[in-house]
């Protein structure tokens, strides 16, 4: 099953952080409203944007570090790197659209051939698949295999090393990372 | 305007977290300087070491502080020339004014939406400050981190930072305050700071963090240290 990445605040989808936002009203049905801004996104004016924007991961990951190597170089610092893989299934059954669009990252390839939107968006459609991603991330939390999480996070350090991997396998364009260059060194 | 912000004004610079400059003004504010006023007409702002009566008029004067003393003098052939030098007692004022800064910072940033790697106006303004006031600046913003004087998560935010930051006159006590950190109450706090920590890549920070590994409750925040340790150990 492929899998897509969205980039995302990890602690925002951590059970362990929401516990201190007095959230013993809330309803088991229900969520917090702490992921919804890593769903939700506004541009550069303030607009709400109506699309979500994914990378498509083989269901191997044999793209993963490529990706997230081509969008940490595109950030102005090396810093740590929170994503999420949500399922092509889950996103599919919700009734949300994947439409394939030419990604901005410094590496071309990735971005002509993995980046996506989501469409069709609605509020009822994202609570619900906020809802499943935590109930799946439940799981995987009551087994304490983080290994298998669908949510994690890349170091710096780590960080570091996957641009100047990516570098050096001439995966992205040097003249287009805007990591500057001491932070690589 | 009080003295501190003119000094401000006037002067961005500033060496060891004291103001320092040289200005030469048309005009005193009456504020600034006890214009047929003693030192106990100022109130607790400012305190000076010797009652002064200075002639209330437009004057060109040279302001010049350094250190804690802030030398006035008069050369205008108009009025009765004078040079007057106040002692700058109370730092705690200085100091005061430095968090009134941070307190502004940090409640701009209640409106930013931070997103990792990426540089935010509070970013820059905190990278700013520290610059300018160095170690005064750390130990306020310890106090307000650690005293849960601010939100959580900007303060997080705040840690990141103060790893990051390239500026080695200030690297111990930021190193210092992100130690501290590590074993705060809010989970919030102790994620910043081990970031903070990764970025800072300082090897004295792992026998710090093999003791918060012991006593860290979140199962979370215990990978992240162990996987920061491991970077700094094989540094």
């Amino acid at each position: 099953m492929s899998l897509f990445l969205r980039i995302i605040r990890r602690n925002r989808w951590a059970q362990e952080f929401w516990d201190l936002h007095d959230y013993d009203w809330l309803d088991k049905n229900d969520i917090p409203i702490e992921p919804l801004f890593d769903i939700l996104a506004v541009d550069k004016n303030g607009n709400l944007q109506k699309e979500i924007s994914v990378w498509y991961i083989h269901d191997d990951k044999s793209n993963l570090e490529r990706i997230i190597a081509a969008l940490a170089a595109s950030r102005s610092n090396i810093d740590v790197f929170d994503y999420l893989l949500i399922e092509e299934g889950i996103i599919t059954s919700f009734g949300f659209k994947l439409k394939k669009i030419k990604g901005e990252t410094a590496d071309k390839h990735a971005n002509e051939n993995w980046h996506y939107n989501i469409n069709h968006l609605s509020g009822f459609k994202l609570v619900n698949l906020i809802k499943e991603i935590l109930t799946y991330r439940k799981k995987i939390i009551d087994f304490n295999k983080f290994e298998d999480d669908n949510i994690d996070r890349k170091t710096a350090k780590e960080i570091k090393k996957l641009i100047n991997k990516a570098r050096c396998s001439n995966w992205i364009n040097p003249s287009e990372i805007k990591v500057s260059k001491s932070q690589l060194d | 305007m009080s003295l501190f912000e003119a000094i401000n004004e006037y002067s961005p610079n500033t060496r060891g977290g004291i103001p320092t400059f040289e200005k030469e003004i048309d005009k005193i504010d009456e504020k600034l300087f006890p214009y047929n006023k003693t030192s106990k007409d100022l109130g607790e702002d400012w305190e000076f070491n010797k009652q002064t009566t200075v002639t209330k008029k437009p004057a060109p004067f040279i302001i010049t502080a350094q250190d804690s003393y802030l030398l006035v003098e008069c050369k205008s052939a108009e009025f009765i020339p004078f040079q007057e030098e106040y002692q700058i007692s109370s730092i705690v004022d200085f100091k005061k004014n430095i968090r009134e800064q941070i307190n502004e910072i940090f409640k701009n940033a209640k409106i930013e939406n931070f997103e990792d790697g990426m540089d935010s106006e509070f970013s820059k303004k905190l990278v700013s400050l520290i610059k300018n006031y160095e170690n005064n600046s750390i130990e306020i913003l310890s106090d307000m981190i650690m005293n849960e004087n601010v939100t959580v998560d900007i303060a997080s935010e705040a840690l990141r930072w103060i790893g990051r930051i390239k500026h080695e006159e200030t690297h111990d006590a930021r190193f210092d305050l992100l130690i501290k950190s590590l074993t705060h109450s809010s989970p919030f706090i102790r994620d910043g700071a081990i970031i903070g920590l990764d970025l800072m890549e300082d090897p004295k920070a792992v026998p710090y963090l093999i003791e918060s590994i012991k006593n860290e409750k979140l199962t979370l925040i215990r990978k992240d240290m162990l996987q920061v340790l491991e970077n700094l150990e094989n540094l």
